[in-house]
C-alpha cells in the first residue's frame, strides 16, 4: 500500500489576468496531504483558496510547480485522464450546491455511478444509500429546488461521496447556510471522515469548520502562510 | 401585380407602410420617454453577437417568404402582360363580326370599316383605326427548305398606318410599312428564325388560291401588327389588297383595330367607355327593344332576381355582373345604353334564356334567339384591357399558390419568435425580478422586451426582404429556364416597389405583432418566483368577479351608442365642447393628442381623452349606422365593405369580451362543449344539421369538432381530479386522450363524414389548419407522454455504456423545459410534414408516364391543319409525297372536326344552355381509339370498346369529357357547370362504372344563327386524362352527321391522329409530315414525347416549389440552434459541475447534438407520419377525381429531407455544443 501523501503540491503558481492587471492567485505554494487526513483550507477572501483547490484537484491548469494526486503528476494527464480520474476517484461538494436543477435528488447522486458505468439497479441502490446516510432517505424524488438549503447541501455531498472517492473537495460547504445547518453539515463530513477514512479538504473562512479538522492551512494574497498542528486543531473541536 | 387576395396592391401598401409607421413612431416615442428602459433593452443585443445573428435570420425568413412570393407573382404577372402588350400593341379595342366562321362569313365590308371611323372622328380617345385582315396560313422559305405552318398572316391597310405606325425593325431603326407594295412581305423575328431567312430572300405563302412568292423587305420585333398572338409569335405582314387577292375577299376585311392616344399603355377606363360606345353603334335597336319588351315582366324580373341571389351559377368573372346591370335596367321604361350593352353579352343571353325556360315558357325562350342573333352588327372587345386581366389573375393565383405552402413556414416563423422571447425571458427572469423588485411597471417590462424586438424585427424585415429579392431572382431564373424552350413566352424578372413595401411591412408588422404578444406574456411574472428562480414559467392572471365581467360583457352589447353616451356626460358642463372637434378632426390635433398621450400621459388633459375616445365612437356609431343602412340598400357592397369594418370591430370586441366572461370556465372544459357544437352544426350544410342553419363550411365544422375534443378532454380530467388521482395521471389520461381523439378526427378521410355532415366546401386553409391540428395534436401526446419515450430511448441507447450518463443528461434537459422543447418540436415536426406533403402529391401524377394510352388512346401523333386549306383525301397527299411517307408507315389515320356549341343536360334544374364543343369524329377515330371510359351505360355495352362501337354507328349518341361530371374533393366545391361551361348533373367521379344515359340538347351558340337544336344521349364518360392535350373538358364525342343539323355550313375535319406501324419513328414523322401536309398548314406533335417533356417541367416545377418551401426548413433548423444557443448560456454552472463530476469535455459535446438529434429526429417521425397520412388523404379524394393515380412514398426524396433537416440541425446545433465542451470547469463554477 502506498504510505506517502496523497495530495502533493509543490511550488505551485498560478496567475490570472484580466486586461492589463495580472493577479499572481497561487505563488509557490507548496504542501501535502496524507491519506485519511481531513484539512481545511482558511484564509481571507481573494486569499486564492478556491483556486488552490481547483488546481490540486485538476479542475483548473497550473503555470508553474507540480500537483501529484497518489503519486500521478497531473500536469502529464489529458482532459479526458483528468476527467476520468475526477469520476472515480474524487468527490466535490460546493458552497452553492452546484445540484443539476433537472435531475431529482435520487438522480443527481446516481450521476457519478452512471458515468463510472454501473449498472442501472447498482447505481439506484448505491445512491439510495448514500441518501440514507446524509439523512435524506426520505427525499430522493425531490427536485432541488423543492429542497431547502441545508437539505441541497446533503443531496450534493452524498453525490461527492456516491462513488466512494479516495478525495472529497469541499468549497466553502457551509458558507450559503445558517450556523444550525452548518454545524450539522460539519458533523456529518467529520463522522464520514471517521467512519469511512476519506481524505478531505475543506476550503472556508469559518473558525467553527476550521475547528473541526485535522490541520489548517492558512493563505494570504496567494502564499500558504501557515500550517497547524493537526492534533492541536481535532482536539479543539473535540473539546468544544 | 395590381391586386393581392383581392385587395389593391397600392392600398395595401399604404396601409401596411401606414402600420408600420405608427409601430416604429410608437416605440420611438415611447423610448424617448423612458431611455433607461431603452437602454436595458439594446445593450443586450449586442453581448450576444452569435445569438442575436441567430435571432435575425430566425425572423427574417417569414418575411423572406412573402418577398420571393410577391416578387414571383410580379414577374409571372409582368411577363404575361407584356406577352398581351407585344401581341395586340397599339390596338386596344378590336371589331370583328359577331359570327364564327363556321357559321356563316365573318368577313366584313368596307361599309363597315367607314361606319366605325365616323363613328369615331374627332373623338380625341382614339388615334387610329385599322382595318385589316388576319389568318393563320402557312409560309416556306425554298431557299433553307424550312417551313412554318400556322404563321400569323396579317394584311394592312397601308393608308391606315396613323396611330400603328410603331413597329421596330431588329436593327433598331423604325420599321417603314410604307413600301409593303404587291409582291413584299415583312416578317417578324420569330418567323426569320424558323424560316432562317433573311432581308432580300423569297418567301412562299400557302393559300387556299395557290402559292404565292414574296420578297423580305424588312425584319421586325416581334411587337404589334407583328406581334403574333399568345400562342404563336410567327407573324408576316402584307398589304391588305394582296392578302384580300390571295383570299379572294376583295375589298373585305376580317377585323378593324382602333387604337386608343396614348401609345401601348393607355387608360383602361378609356378603352373600356370606347369599346361600350362602340358597341352602341352598332346594335341593332330594333332587336334590342324586342328584347326589352320580351324581358320586361314582373315574373321574368323576379327569377333573374333570384338566380343571381343564389349566386351559384352565374358566376364565371364577366356574366354575373352584367346580370345585374341587366336586373336593374329592365326597371326603366325603354331600353337604355346600359342595357343594350348588358344584353350583347352571350352568356348573360344564355342565362335568361334557362331562367325563362324554368319558369315554363320554352316558347318566348325559344322566340328570344331571334332577335338575340340580329342584336349586334359587330362584336366590340376591349382585348387589351381582357388580356391584361388575365395576366393579373395568374400573377394572382401563383402568389395565392406560393402563399399556401409558404404559410407553413410563415407560422414557423412566428412560432420561432415566441420561442426566442420565451427563452430571453427564462434567462432573465432573476433580473427582470429585481426590475420588478425595485418598482418598475409590468408595462415597462413589456416595453424592454418590445424594444429589444423590435430592433431584431427591423433588421429581420430588413434582411429578409432583401434575402427574399435575392432568393426570387434566382427562382424566376430557373423558371424562366424551365419555360426556354417555348419560343412563345418569356419569362422574365419584375418587381414593383409597391410589392417590396408591402413584404418589409408586412414581415415588419407580422413579427412586432408576435413580438408584442410574446412580451406582453413573459412578462407575466411573479416578482418572487422569478427571483428565487423557480421552475414556474408563467403566472395565472387575477380574474375579475363573475358579475363584474357579465356586466363588461354586455355594456359592450350595447355597442359603441351607450359608450359613447357615457362619456359625453362625463365632459364637465362649461367646457367650450365645441373647441374640442376642431381639434380632434385636424390631424396636427390628433398628432398633438397622440404625442401626449404617449409621451406624457400624466399630463394629457384629461378632456382630450374623453374627447378622443367620445369621437372615436362617435365615428364608429355613425359608421355603422351608415353601413347598416347601405347594407340595407342592397347593391352597393363594393363601396359598403369598407365601412362595414366598423361594426364588425365593435362586433369582435363584444365577443372578446363575452370570451373573457366565460375564459375562467373553459379550463374547466364544459362551456367548450356547447360553443363547440354550435360552431360544428354552422359548418353542417343547410340539408343536413338543423335546417337552413348550416353553411356547409368544413372549417367551421372542424374546428367545432377539435373544440368539442379538447372540452370533453377537459372535463374528463375534472373528473379524474375529483376522484382523487394524481396531478400528471390527471393530465396524462385527459392530454393523451384529447391527442389521440384529434389525430383520429383529423386523419379521417375527407369526405368520411360527409354522410352526417353533407358535402361541405373548404379551401386551402383546410390543409393549413388540418396539418397545424394534427402536429399540435402528436406533439401535445409526445410531450404528455414523454417519460414512456424516455424509458424507451435509454432502453435502446442505455446498451452502449458510456453512453448511459450522456443521455440521461440529453433527455433530463429537454423535459425539464417542456414548453420550450414541444414548441420546437412542433416548428420541426410542421416543417417536415409541409415537406413530406409536398413531397407525395408530386409523386402522385407519374401514372400518366406508365400509361400513355391514358392520354394519346392509342395515337402516336396528333396534328392539326388549317381549316382554310382542308384535305379532301389524306391518301393521296401521302401517295404524291414522293415516297416521303408511305402508306404502310400508317397503321391508322382518324380525323375529327370541332365545333363550339351550347349545350344542356335535359329535365336538369339549370335550364341556361351552356358552352361546350362538339368533336365530331370520323368512324375510324371512334372505333381505333383505346381511350377508357370510367362511366357507361350498360344498355348499349359492357366494355369502353362497346360504347365507342355503338357511338360510331348511331349518331345521336355521344361520349363525354371526365372535365363535365362531377367531382368531389379537396380544396374545391367540385361543381362542374357552375361556370360558363357545361356540367352534367347526376354522374359522379368518385362512383365509377354503370350508370343511366343523360339526355342533352346542343344547338348553336346564341347570336350565330338560328340553325336547329338536336337532342343527343350521353352514354360514356372519358377518362380524365383522355385526350387532355386537346384542352378539351367540355367536349363532345360523336359522329359527324350531327354537325350538318347545327351547323348550316359544312365543318371542315381539322384534327388528324396517327397510329404508326412503327411507334418509335413517331418525332422523325412528326416532322416529315408537316412538310408533307405544308399546303395545308400542318402542325404534328409525337404524343408520347410530348407526355415525356411535359412531365419533366412538371417536375422541375415541382423541386423547384420544394426549394421554396425548403426555407421552412432553415426556419426549423435556425429554431434548434437559438435553443442550444440558449443552453449553453444558461446552464453554464451545471455544465462546469457535470466537468467537475467526471463528464468529459466530448460528452458535453455530445450530450447537446443529442439533444438536438432527438427534437430532429421525433420531429421527422410525426412529420413523415402526419405527411404520409394527409397525402393519403389527399390522394383518395384526388383519385376519387382522376383514377389512374398511384400513391406511393417517395423514399428518396423523404430520405433527403430528413437528412438534410438532421444533419443542418446538427450542424447549427455544433458550435453550441462545442463551445460548451470547451467550458472550464473551474471559471464555470465561479460564482
Amino acid at each position: 500500500m502506498d504510505t506517502g501523501p496523497i495530495i502533493s503540491a509543490t511550488g505551485v503558481m498560478k496567475t490570472y489576468r484580466s486586461r492589463d492587471v495580472v493577479v499572481e492567485a497561487l505563488n509557490d505554494v507548496s504542501f501535502e496531504v496524507q491519506p485519511g487526513e481531513m484539512v481545511a483550507v482558511m484564509g481571507p477572501s481573494g486569499s486564492g483558496k478556491t483556486t488552490l483547490l481547483n488546481c490540486m484537484s485538476g479542475l483548473d491548469s497550473i503555470d508553474g510547480g507540480d500537483v501529484a494526486i497518489a503519486g500521478q503528476l497531473l500536469r502529464t494527464m489529458s482532459d479526458d485522464e483528468l476527467s476520468d480520474y475526477r469520476a472515480s476517484s474524487m468527490g466535490f461538494v460546493f458552497q452553492a450546491y452546484n445540484l443539476l436543477p433537472v435531475l431529482s435528488a435520487q438522480e443527481n447522486v446516481e450521476l457519478p455511478l452512471v458515468l463510472a458505468g454501473a449498472s442501472q439497479r447498482e447505481a439506484r441502490e448505491r445512491a439510495a444509500e448514500k441518501l440514507e446516510l446524509v439523512g435524506l432517505g426520505d427525499r430522493t424524488d425531490h427536485l432541488p429546488a423543492e429542497l431547502s438549503g441545508g437539505q441541497q447541501q446533503r443531496v450534493a455531498i452524498a453525490r461527492a461521496l456516491a462513488n466512494d472517492p479516495a478525495i472529497v473537495w469541499a468549497d466553502e460547504p457551509t458558507g450559503n447556510l445558517d450556523s444550525t445547518n452548518a454545524s450539522e453539515i460539519m458533523d456529518l463530513l467529520v463522522r464520514l471522515n471517521n467512519e469511512r477514512g476519506q481524505t478531505f479538504v475543506l476550503v472556508t473562512h469559518s473558525e467553527d469548520v476550521g475547528g473541526m479538522v485535522h490541520r489548517i492551512v492558512r493563505m494570504r494574497d496567494g502564499v500558504v502562510v501557515s500550517t497547524s498542528d493537526a492534533a492541536t486543531a481535532r482536539s479543539n473541536s473535540s473539546n468544544s | 401585380m395590381e391586386k393581392l387576395f383581392g385587395v389593391e396592391m397600392n392600398v395595401l401598401a399604404v396601409i401596411l407602410a401606414g402600420g408600420t409607421i405608427v409601430v416604429l413612431l410608437a416605440i420611438f416615442l415611447l423610448a424617448l420617454r423612458n431611455k433607461v428602459l431603452l437602454k436595458l433593452a439594446l445593450r443586450n443585443i449586442p453581448r450576444r453577437k452569435a445569438q442575436s445573428i441567430l435571432i435575425v435570420v430566425g425572423l427574417m425568413l417569414s418575411t423572406t417568404i412573402i418577398m420571393s412570393a410577391l416578387a414571383i407573382g410580379d414577374s409571372v404577372s409582368s411577363s404575361i402582360r407584356s406577352a398581351v402588350l407585344d401581341a395586340v400593341g397599339e390596338t386596344d379595342v378590336r371589331l370583328v363580326s359577331p359570327v364564327g366562321s363556321r357559321f356563316g362569313d365573318d368577313y366584313l365590308d368596307a361599309s363597315l370599316v367607314d361606319r366605325v371611323r365616323e363613328a369615331v372622328v374627332g373623338d380625341e380617345r382614339v388615334d387610329g383605326v385599322m382595318p385589316l385582315i388576319r389568318e393563320s396560313l402557312p409560309v416556306l422559305n425554298e431557299l433553307t427548305d424550312k417551313t412554318f405552318a400556322g404563321t400569323s398572316v396579317v394584311g394592312i391597310d397601308l393608308a391606315s398606318l396613323a396611330g400603328f405606325d410603331g413597329l421596330k425593325s431588329v436593327d433598331g431603326d423604325h420599321a417603314d410599312l410604307r413600301g409593303l407594295t404587291a409582291g413584299k412581305t415583312v416578317i417578324n423575328r420569330t418567323l426569320a428564325k424558323k424560316l432562317e431567312a433573311e432581308i432580300g430572300d423569297d418567301i412562299t405563302l400557302v393559300a387556299p388560291s395557290g402559292r404565292g412568292v414574296y420578297r423580305v423587305i424588312d425584319i421586325v420585333e416581334d411587337k404589334g401588327l407583328a406581334g403574333g398572338d399568345e400562342e404563336i409569335r410567327s407573324a408576316a405582314l402584307f398589304s391588305v389588297e394582296t392578302l384580300q387577292g390571295v383570299l379572294g375577299r376583295e375589298g373585305q376585311y376580317n377585323m378593324i383595330e382602333v387604337s386608343v392616344t396614348g401609345g401601348l399603355r393607355v387608360d383602361e377606363d378609356d378603352s373600356d367607355d370606347l369599346a361600350e360606345d362602340l358597341q352602341l353603334v352598332f346594335i341593332n335597336d330594333e332587336a334590342a327593344n324586342t328584347l326589352f319588351n320580351a324581358l320586361k315582366s314582373t315574373v321574368i324580373i323576379e327569377a333573374l332576381q333570384a338566380k343571381l341571389d343564389a349566386g351559384g351559377s352565374v358566376n364565371g368573372p364577366f356574366a354575373s355582373d352584367t346580370l345585374a346591370d341587366l336586373v336593374v335596367e329592365l326597371e326603366n321604361d325603354a331600353p337604355t345604353d346600359e342595357f343594350r350593352v348588358a344584353i350583347t353579352n352571350t352568356i348573360t343571353l344564355a342565362i335568361i334564356g334557362g331562367v325563362i325556360e324554368e319558369i315554363g315558357d320554352p316558347e318566348l325562350a325559344q322566340s328570344l334567339l331571334i332577335p338575340a342573333s340580329q342584336l349586334v352588327e359587330l362584336q366590340v372587345d376591349a382585348i387589351k384591357n381582357q388580356g391584361l386581366v388575365i395576366a393579373e389573375l395568374v400573377g394572382g393565383f401563383i402568389v395565392a399558390l406560393f402563399s399556401i405552402f409558404g404559410s407553413f413556414s410563415i407560422i414557423v416563423g412566428l412560432l420561432l419568435i415566441f420561442l426566442v422571447f420565451v427563452m430571453l425571458a427564462a434567462a432573465r427572469t432573476t433580473e427582470m425580478g429585481i426590475i420588478r423588485a425595485v418598482g418598475t411597471k409590468r408595462r415597462h417590462l413589456v416595453q424592454m422586451f418590445a424594444y429589444e424586438g423590435i430592433v431584431y424585427s427591423i433588421g429581420a424585415a430588413l434582411l429578409g426582404t432583401i434575402l427574399g429579392l435575392v432568393a426570387s431572382v434566382a427562382l424566376v431564373g430557373i423558371m424562366s429556364g424551365l419555360v426556354a424552350e417555348d419560343d412563345n413566352f418569356s419569362f422574365s424578372y419584375n418587381v414593383t416597389l409597391q410589392s417590396i413595401v408591402v413584404a418589409f411591412s408586412l414581415g415588419l408588422v407580422l413579427t412586432a405583432i408576435t413580438v408584442a404578444i410574446s412580451s406582453y406574456r413573459v412578462s407575466k411574472l411573479n416578482i418572487v418566483v422569478a427571483i428565487r428562480g423557480l421552475g414556474q414559467e408563467f403566472v395565472q392572471d387575477e380574474v375579475p368577479s363573475t358579475g363584474r365581467r357579465l356586466k363588461t360583457a354586455l355594456r359592450w352589447l350595447g355597442g359603441p351608442l351607450t359608450f359613447a353616451v357615457d362619456t359625453w356626460r362625463e365632459i364637465p358642463a362649461g367646457h367650450r365642447r365645441w373647441m374640442f372637434p376642431v381639434l380632434f378632426f385636424t390631424p396636427f390635433g390628433f398628432l398633438i393628442f397622440v404625442v401626449f398621450r404617449i409621451w406624457k400621459p400624466e399630463r394629457t388633459p384629461k378632456i382630450l381623452i374623453r374627447f378622443w375616445v367620445l369621437s372615436m365612437w362617435t365615428a364608429l356609431v355613425i359608421g355603422s349606422v351608415v353601413a347598416i343602412v347601405v347594407i340595407a340598400a342592397d347593391g352597393a357592397e363594393d363601396s359598403s365593405s369598407a365601412i362595414s369594418l366598423l361594426p364588425l370591430i365593435c362586433f369582435m370586441i363584444f365577443l372578446w369580451k363575452m370570451f373573457k366572461f366565460v375564459q375562467p370556465w373553459l379550463a374547466s372544459g364544459w362551456p367548450l362543449l356547447p360553443i363547440g357544437a354550435l360552431v360544428a352544426l354552422l359548418g353542417f350544410d343547410s340539408e343536413h344539421g338543423i335546417q337552413n342553419f348550416g353553411v356547409g363550411n368544413a372549417a367551421l365544422f372542424t374546428s367545432g369538432t377539435t373544440l368539442i375534443i379538447i372540452g370533453a378532454g377537459l372535463v374528463l380530467r375534472g373528473l379524474l381530479e375529483r376522484r382523487d388521482y394524481r396531478e400528471e395521471y390527471q393530465k396524462r389520461v385527459s392530454m393523451t386522450s384529447i391527442g389521440v381523439a384529434m389525430l383520429i378526427f383529423w386523419g379521417l378521410p375527407f369526405d368520411a363524414l360527409d354522410g352526417l355532415t353533407g358535402r361541405l366546401s373548404g379551401g386551402p386553409e383546410m390543409f393549413l389548419l388540418s396539418g397545424v391540428s394534427l402536429v399540435a395534436a402528436a406533439v401535445w401526446i409526445v410531450m404528455y407522454n414523454a417519460d414512456v419515450i424516455v424509458w424507451v430511448v435509454s432502453k435502446m441507447i442505455g446498451r452502449f455504456g458510456s453512453l448511459r450518463p450522456v443521455v440521461k443528461m440529453a433527455i433530463a434537459y429537454p423535459m425539464a423545459a417542456r414548453f420550450r422543447t414541444g414548441l420546437t418540436l412542433a416548428m420541426f415536426s410542421l416543417v417536415i410534414f409541409t415537406m413530406m406533403i409536398f413531397a407525395i402529391l408530386t409523386n402522385l401524377g407519374n401514372a400518366i408516364e406508365d400509361e400513355p394510352d391514358l392520354v394519346s388512346g392509342g395515337f402516336d401523333i396528333r396534328a392539326r391543319i388549317d381549316a382554310e386549306l382542308p384535305i379532301d383525301d389524306v391518301d393521296a397527299v401521302i401517295a404524291a409525297s414522293g415516297g416521303k411517307l408511305l402508306a404502310s408507315d400508317f397503321d391508322v389515320i382518324t380525323r375529327q372536326a370541332s365545333l363550339r356549341v351550347e349545350a344542356r343536360q335535359d329535365g336538369a334544374e339549370d335550364l341556361a344552355f351552356k358552352g361546350a364543343r362538339v368533336r365530331a369524329s370520323d368512324a375510324t377515330w371512334l372505333t381505333t381509339n383505346v381511350f377508357e371510359l370510367t362511366h357507361w351505360d350498360p344498355a348499349y355495352g359492357s366494355t369502353s370498346a362497346d360504347i365507342w362501337a355503338y357511338v360510331a354507328t348511331h349518331p345521336s349518341f355521344a361520349v363525354v369529357n371526365g372535365g363535365m361530371i362531377e367531382t368531389g374533393g379537396f380544396g374545391g366545391d367540385g361543381d362542374p357547370g357552375s361556370g360558363p361551361s357545361l356540367g352534367l348533373k347526376g354522374i359522379k367521379a368518385n362512383e365509377p362504372g354503370e350508370f343511366t344515359g343523360i339526355d342533352i340538347t346542343i344547338r348553336p351558340p346564341v347570336g350565330q344563327s338560328v340553325g336547329d337544336s338536336v337532342n343527343i344521349k350521353v352514354i360514356g364518360v372519358l377518362h380524365q386524362f383522355a385526350d387532355s392535350f386537346e384542352f378539351g373538358s367540355t367536349d363532345i364525342y360523336m359522329s359527324p352527321e350531327i354537325l350538318d343539323e347545327i351547323s348550316n355550313k359544312p365543318v371542315p375535319f381539322v384534327d388528324y391522329k396517327f397510329r404508326l406501324a412503327d411507334a418509335s419513328r413517331a418525332e422523325e414523322i412528326t416532322r416529315v409530315l408537316e412538310t408533307v401536309f405544308i399546303e395545308h398548314g400542318m402542325t404534328a406533335t409525337a404524343i408520347v414525347a410530348e407526355i415525356a417533356e411535359n412531365q419533366s417541367q412538371n417536375e422541375a416545377f415541382n423541386q423547384l416549389f420544394q426549394g421554396f418551401m425548403g426555407l421552412g426548413l432553415l426556419v426549423g433548423v435556425a429554431s434548434l440552434g437559438v435553443v442550444s444557443f440558449r443552453a449553453v448560456v444558461e446552464r453554464r454552472q451545471s455544465i462546469g459541475m457535470m466537468r467537475a463530476l467526471g463528464y468529459k469535455g466530448r460528452m458535453i459535446q455530445i450530450q447537446f447534438l443529442m439533444e438536438s438529434g432527438i427534437v430532429a429526429v421525433f420531429g421527422s417521425v410525426i412529420g413523415i407520419g402526419l405527411g404520409a397520412l394527409i397525402g393519403w388523404n389527399i390522394f383518395l379524394s384526388i383519385s376519387a377525381e382522376a383514377d389512374g393515380l398511384t400513391y406511393s412514398i417517395p423514399w428518396l426524396n423523404v430520405t433527403l429531407i430528413v437528412v438534410i433537416a438532421v444533419v443542418f440541425s446538427l450542424i447549427t446545433t455544433f458550435i453550441p455544443a462545442r463551445q460548451a465542451s470547451k467550458i472550464k470547469p473551474s471559471e464555470a463554477l465561479r460564482y
